[in-house]
């Protein structure tokens, strides 16, 4: 070589990538005198066709094009210091904390894989998932590892993150269910193919076939295996290779493993000419497995869409004021002190005083109370709470999760993950059996080998198809599908499979009083006084839509006498003329303000309120003359049902937010011990109420009001029943839409039932697994054998689940 | 014709497909027409495209091994045998030195620029077409590139002897590279972009291996014998006769 050639080789770069194909160019063919370098003469001359024809943008496109390519995704926005400001908040001395929504988070073991970031990623302080919301919060140094190589470490472990707030979930969610399909459709079709030619060759075996039919069968199945076995079960090789990098025990371990196994030896018997072929097992597992999956996923975004309603309750922005004039920022973004304005028909964003405006708020989000709250300068407001009337402008003091919803709704999210904790109990005891399984399988292996090196593969495949985990971990889940299922029919609606076993056991049942045991509405209960007024009375409430109005309208016989002058004070009552009467029905002390009051009667309209009656006053020109008492009563089937709870050995509590007296009287009403009935907590009183008793023993809660939210969370099993708020019924495991507590009790024998059936498939897999591992570990059981076997267990399972009566309906 | 040969090919194609993915999957830029048309359009392009280079590859292959077997037939009159086997082997082989020489950075060679030449004229024919047309006429013409890769294979046809074997082989060779062309496989992509950077050295050594598969190797897999043993059921088998014992014509 010349000298010129060889300093040119010395000072060109070590690796030049050639400027077509991006593969590294041979370093005898760098060129020290072009720009352009070709890994060789086919890549020249396509890029000279490319330039030839005008389409050099081809090449400035791809160099744009391949940051966003999915598969090389670098997550370079994730290091900017705006995003890095606004989404992230400090969680310690160095440390960062972000949410980020993950894809492909599809069971509790995901869950493992996720929370052990930290052995792929170096530097991650520490990674919780929230699998109901798909979402992981991860602490780490900003100092030491860059957000985007902790986000390509998760993308490499096979769920690809993105930033919670800017998620587009359903997109997402919608790209999920539609690749799982199209694996689903591909391994479907693969395996009713592989199925028929099976049926050929097992023929073919009885029957004799010709040499020449038999290679082809033979050829033909392994063709038409080969899409599912490379593209279809793609989803357990992504999830067996993660979980050996971290070192967790997976189901997809096992099942690639007999996946990989089964066609390879088969293969390789195809070209051999002789030995069995395994397609049709390989065929049935993929695809079989890759249904259990799509049911998954299905619960699990239907989960999910639970949760983001939950969270739809609080802002993600605000309006900020500045001198310049408003600007909308995400909540995160909100600085304490902040003027944020806040117009009509709109949610506030913050916890805060009001400074100016002055406005009515809808605050049951928090409070349950639906009627308004009149705000004005000075007045405290809360995150969440509905703003109705006028436009208002608040001091923020705590946004985000510092604010009282935002409390709430981390307790919420905080049960919902400690429950998931609850599921991987479950999963490991399969994960130890998986792990038990493929040991087995190597010992099988080992000691066949000996003695007959064909069969020893063969029964180890045998055994990896027969005890393949589907039935076992199929076990629970199909009893607990099909008993929601019934359930479902008769108007229970269960949200989680914990919730109907945890059910069985004997518990602490408490119940919320307004809504849960009462009717949830004023029914006139007495009226002390003249009777004759009642249609005054009904003429002048069929007026107003006030719940107390209401209550009278369906209490009295109708009126149509003419009502004049009609004058409606919040929070008082009504006034107006009838005929020449002038009558004032309210309060006490709206009507000591508009007429003379007896002695008598305001004291025994004192002594209702003070037993938590409602009373309201009715006075005609000028002097009372009746007292009506309003009460929620007592459902009609309470009682009864509280008794047969008792019967099934649970234990009865009382908890609520309404005045003790009527805690009290409701509870010596139900049969309830006074000890156990406690009135006037706020929600964060219940919640706390709770917690104390779930330290205690397993608990239950009956609710229906957003105040219940937090504490039906944090119960063991939270039912929320009809009527119910919407935080409550995303909090909850459970809703009724019948109202009462019958279904209530349905649940619960319902749940014992279903404990039954799941104790019968356990013990039906169980045997199953045990009978047929030591037929195959002695050599009795082929593989096409085996892969017949697993399906029947599988559907003896399933029988068992939908065949059993867990929610028969009433005789 | 081996099983192990064609078995041998595909896995030798899939490997190298990544480099084929890299050099012509600009072609699919080149002739799908631009993002405005639908996908079942678009779709038919790719189709086309691929159809038209099954064609000229099965072309090549089918002349290739008549080559082979013409190669054999000379021998087989020298008295040597598998001529064609040996020597498309030794040219394999000579052909994988040569490129991991060029890895090396000792040697370099370079196709005459004849051949570019006559390349740019044959895809320039194709600019003015429809796009179907265009898939179409571009697949045929993908045999035209200098791609030692492609030719590698074509000796390898050669080698088998056989206008069948040798378009057979082609079909595997074929059948591998459609994969990543068409960017199928979840992950794939993503593994492409590790395993690229070896892959002039892995694909050097497969061909190598191919190549002293070809000198010494003796298959003897009964697996696709179709042929054979319909032919074997049909008349009853005879020895082979040498050719010196052939009937010879009647001299005048």
């Amino acid at each position: 070589m010349s000298q010129a050639t060889l300093a040119a080789l010395e000072s060109a770069p070590a690796d030049v990538a050639c400027s077509h194909c991006g593969l590294p160019v041979p370093a005898g063919l760098v060129r020290a005198d072009t720009a352009t370098q070709f890994c060789c003469d086919g890549c020249h001359t396509v890029y000279s066709v490319i330039h030839g024809a005008g389409l050099e943008r081809y090449y400035r496109e791809r160099a744009e094009g391949r940051r966003a390519a999915p598969g090389d995704k670098s997550y370079a926005e994730l290091d900017d210091p705006a995003f890095l400001s606004t989404y992230c908040r400090a969680a310690g001395p160095g440390l960062l904390e972000v949410e980020l929504f993950l894809e492909h988070l599809h069971c509790p073991a995901c869950v493992w894989l996720v929370e052990k970031l930290g052995r792929v990623v170096p530097g991650v302080v520490s990674a919780r998932v929230d699998l109901g919301r798909s979402t992981v919060r991860v602490l780490w140094p900003p100092g030491e590892l860059r957000l985007s190589a902790l986000a390509r470490g998760l993308a490499s472990l096979g769920y690809p993150p993105h930033p919670r707030q800017s998620a587009d979930t359903a997109e997402l969610r919608r790209r999920e269910d539609r690749a799982l399909l199209a694996r689903m459709a591909v391994a479907g079709a693969v395996f009713a193919n592989a199925m028929l030619l099976a049926i050929a060759l097992y023929a073919g075996a009885f029957q004799g076939m010709d040499a020449d039919y038999q290679l082809f069968f033979r050829w033909s199945s392994l063709l038409v295996v080969s899409p599912a076995v490379a593209w279809s079960a793609g989803e357990f090789y992504r999830g067996a290779w993660a979980a050996l990098r971290t070192r967790t025990p997976h189901m997809d371990l096992p099942v690639s493993l007999g996946i990989v196994a089964g066609f390879v030896w088969g293969a390789v018997n195809v070209g051999r000419g002789r030995g069995e072929v395994y397609f049709d097992s390989v065929a049935a597992v993929i695809f079989l497995l890759l249904v259990g999956r799509w049911v998954q996923q299905k619960r699990q975004h239907a989960a999910q869409n639970a949760a983001d309603l939950l969270y739809s309750l609080a802002p993600s922005s605000a309006r900020v004021i500045e001198d310049e004039g408003t600007r909308e920022v995400p909540i995160e973004a909100v600085p304490e002190g902040a003027r944020l304005e806040v117009r009509a028909g709109e949610s506030f964003p913050a916890d805060g005083t009001l400074v100016e405006g002055a406005s009515t708020v809808d605050a049951s989000l928090l409070t349950g109370e639906s009627r308004p709250e009149e705000v004005c300068a000075g007045s405290r407001v809360h995150a969440g709470t509905l703003n109705l009337s006028g436009r208002v402008v608040m001091l923020a003091q705590s946004t985000g999760q510092a604010t009282r919803i935002g409390r709430l709704l981390a307790a919420i999210g905080e049960a919902a993950s400690r429950r998931a904790r609850i599921a991987l109990a479950a999963d490991r005891a399969a994960g130890r059996f998986v792990v038990g399984a493929l040991a087995l399988a190597a010992l099988t292996l080992l000691a066949w080998w000996r003695i007959d090196a064909e069969r020893a593969v063969e029964n180890a495949i045998a055994l990896l198809v027969v005890t393949c985990p589907c039935a076992l971990g199929l076990a629970t889940p199909l009893a607990v599908s099909a008993a929601i299922g019934k359930a479902a029919r008769r108007g229970i609606l269960v949200k989680g499979g914990e919730a109907l076993e945890r059910l069985a056991a004997p518990a602490l049942v408490v119940f919320d009083k307004t809504g849960t045991l009462t009717e949830g509405r004023l029914e006139l209960e007495g009226w002390d006084g003249d009777a004759d007024l009642s249609s005054l009375v009904a003429a002048i409430e069929s007026r107003s839509a006030h719940p107390i109005a209401r209550a009278f309208v369906r209490a009295l016989p109708a009126s149509d006498l003419p009502v004049e002058e009609l004058v409606q004070t919040p929070g008082g009552g009504v006034e107006a003329r009838v005929g020449r009467v002038r009558v004032a029905i309210g309060s006490l002390g709206f009507v000591r303000a508009r007429a003379e009051v007896p002695a008598p009667l305001e004291a025994r309209a004192l002594a209702a309120a003070a037993s938590g009656e409602t009373p309201v006053l009715v006075a005609t020109d000028g002097s009372s003359r009746a007292l009506a008492r309003f009460v929620d009563p007592v459902r009609a089937d309470a009682r009864e049902s509280l008794a047969k709870l008792v019967q099934l050995g649970h234990r009865v509590a009382i908890l609520s937010g309404d005045h003790p007296g009527v805690v009290e009287s409701v509870a010596t009403r139900l049969g309830v011990a006074l000890a156990f009935a406690e009135g006037g907590t706020t929600p964060e009183g219940k919640l706390a109420r709770i917690e104390d008793l779930v330290a205690r023993g397993p608990v239950v809660m009956v609710g229906d009001g957003v105040n219940d939210a937090a504490a039906l969370a944090r119960a063991h099993v939270g039912i929320a029943v009809h009527g119910g708020a919407e935080a409550s019924l995303a909090a909850a495991d459970v809703f009724t839409t019948r109202p009462g507590v019958q279904p209530v009790l349905e649940l619960f024998e319902g749940g014992r039932r279903t404990l039954g059936v799941i104790r019968r498939n356990m013990l039906l897999s169980l045997g199953y697994n045990l009978v047929c591992a030591t037929l195959a570990v002695a050599g009795a059981i082929a593989p096409w054998i085996a892969a017949i076997l697993m399906p029947v267990s599988s559907l003896t399972v399933v029988t068992s689940s939908y065949r059993s009566k867990t929610f028969p309906e009433p005789s | 014709m081996t099983t192990a040969l064609l078995f041998s090919v595909v896995g030798a194609s899939l490997v190298g497909s990544l480099h084929c993915a890299g050099m012509c999957g600009p072609f699919a830029a080149f002739y799908s027409g631009g993002d405005t048309t639908p996908r079942g359009a678009r779709a038919a392009s790719h189709a086309a495209y691929h159809l038209g280079r099954l064609v000229t590859y099965l072309t090549l292959g089918a002349l290739a091994g008549a080559l082979g077997s013409v190669a054999d037939l000379a021998g087989r009159a020298a008295g040597l045998g598998r001529v064609a086997a040996v020597l498309s082997g030794l040219l394999m082989v000579a052909w994988a030195l040569s490129l991991l020489l060029e890895h090396a950075g000792t040697a370099a060679w370079s196709a005459p620029a004849r051949v570019r030449e006559l390349a740019l004229r044959a895809f320039g024919g194709a600019r003015r077409r429809p796009p179907l047309a265009r898939a179409l006429w571009v697949g045929l013409a993908s045999t035209l590139l200098p791609c030692g890769w492609l030719w590698a294979f074509a000796v390898a046809a050669a080698g088998t002897g056989s206008a069948l074997s040798g378009a057979l082989v082609m079909l595997a060779f074929w059948s591998g590279t459609v994969p990543l062309l068409l960017g199928l496989g979840v992950g794939v992509q993503r593994l492409g972009e590790r395993l690229r950077v070896h892959v002039p050295v892995l694909s050097a050594i497969a061909l190598l291996a191919i190549g002293l598969a070809g000198l010494f190797g003796r298959f003897n897999a009964p697996a696709l014998a179709l042929g054979e043993a319909k032919g074997a059921l049909a008349s009853p088998a005879l020895p082979a006769e040498p050719p010196c014992h052939a009937p010879k014509a009647v001299a005048p």
